[in-house]
């Protein structure tokens, strides 16, 4: 390998560890290492195989990128931490119509089900604020912002029906996002970029 | 229809079961690997066998070890576990029927 080469292949290792600086320390190194023999590897094979093997590479910044988003998905995954996984997913919403549609969705459930806890919560606290009520030919749910009109029609018993709501509300979503981080982990990204 | 988007989508699909076929031959480093998948064309570009052998020796259908000899280029070298093998020969058997209906079809 030339000096000229080594130092390319430095520089690219270089930038990639940087890029891959939310990964583990000792996962950053691996990678780095890997990708430094396989370029040492090609650079031993001459000038035109090394340029060969960085352009089908990609840039650090992108190589790096594919690392990271494998290891958000597996491992929110693995932690069962929705916030991180509903993160990963919606990091990849604009490149992924499941992710797209399957993100918002679960988003929306947790919205509703942090809704539901809410209502639960808050009849306990400010029972004459919080219930259902029908006045006339309108039915309102939820938390009353003033004095609300209209007759109650549920009193207590919205509290079990708010809470089983969420919960349901929750776990939906919460195997949603790990279906769709599942279907995404499982998918490769182009075995080449650009076909020749 | 873009033709090139269609091609890439071919291989994407391909090539996980081009990698593990590959390391069924025997325990092999990255650029072994790309060598093999791709001598009769190229099927893996390096920048998409490193993050897709990840994501195997993850889900323990592959596993790794490094092999450091002093003065020698380190190299990590990977083979595949019974439950690669078994993921290999389920893709080997799907394939084949896939391979079956596109040949009556097209």
């Amino acid at each position: 390998m030339t000096r000229e080469s080594e130092q390319d292949v430095d520089a690219y290792v270089r930038r990639l560890l940087w890029a891959l600086q939310t990964l583990p320390h000792d996962d950053r190194l691996g990678i780095a290492s890997e990708i430094h023999s396989h370029l040492s590897d090609c650079a031993a094979r001459g000038d035109k195989e090394l340029d060969r093997a960085m352009a089908k590479m990609g840039s650090p910044d992108a190589l790096a990128r594919s690392y990271v988003e494998e290891y958000e998905l597996a491992g929110a995954i693995n932690r069962a931490a929705p916030a991180a996984l509903l993160y990963a997913i919606l990091n990849r919403a604009t490149r992924s119509l499941a992710a797209f549609v399957g993100g918002f969705a679960a988003l929306t459930l947790y919205l509703i089900a942090l809704g539901c806890g809410a209502v639960a919560i808050g009849k306990l606290v400010e029972p004459g604020y919080v219930g259902a009520w029908k006045n006339g030919h309108d039915l309102s749910i939820g938390i009353a912002s003033g004095p609300p009109a209209g007759q109650e029609m549920m009193g207590y018993g919205i509290v079990p029906a708010a809470a089983l709501i969420g919960v349901v509300c929750f776990v939906v979503a919460n195997k949603l996002l790990r279906l769709i981080g599942r279907r995404l982990l499982a998918r490769t990204k182009p075995a080449l970029p650009v076909a020749g | 229809m873009d033709m090139t988007s269609w091609q890439a989508q071919l291989r994407k699909g391909a090539a996980e079961l081009v990698v593990l076929a590959t390391l069924a031959k025997g325990e092999a480093y990255g650029l072994q690997i790309l060598d093999r998948a791709n001598q009769a064309g190229e099927i893996v570009s390096d920048g998409a066998l490193y993050p897709l052998l990840t994501r195997l020796e993850k889900a323990g259908k592959i596993v790794a070890r490094w092999d450091m000899v002093e003065g020698t280029n380190p190299r990590k070298y990977y083979r595949l576990t019974p439950e690669g093998e078994a993921m290999l020969g389920e893709m080997r058997r799907l394939w084949g029927g896939f391979r079956q209906m596109m040949d009556i079809l097209v």
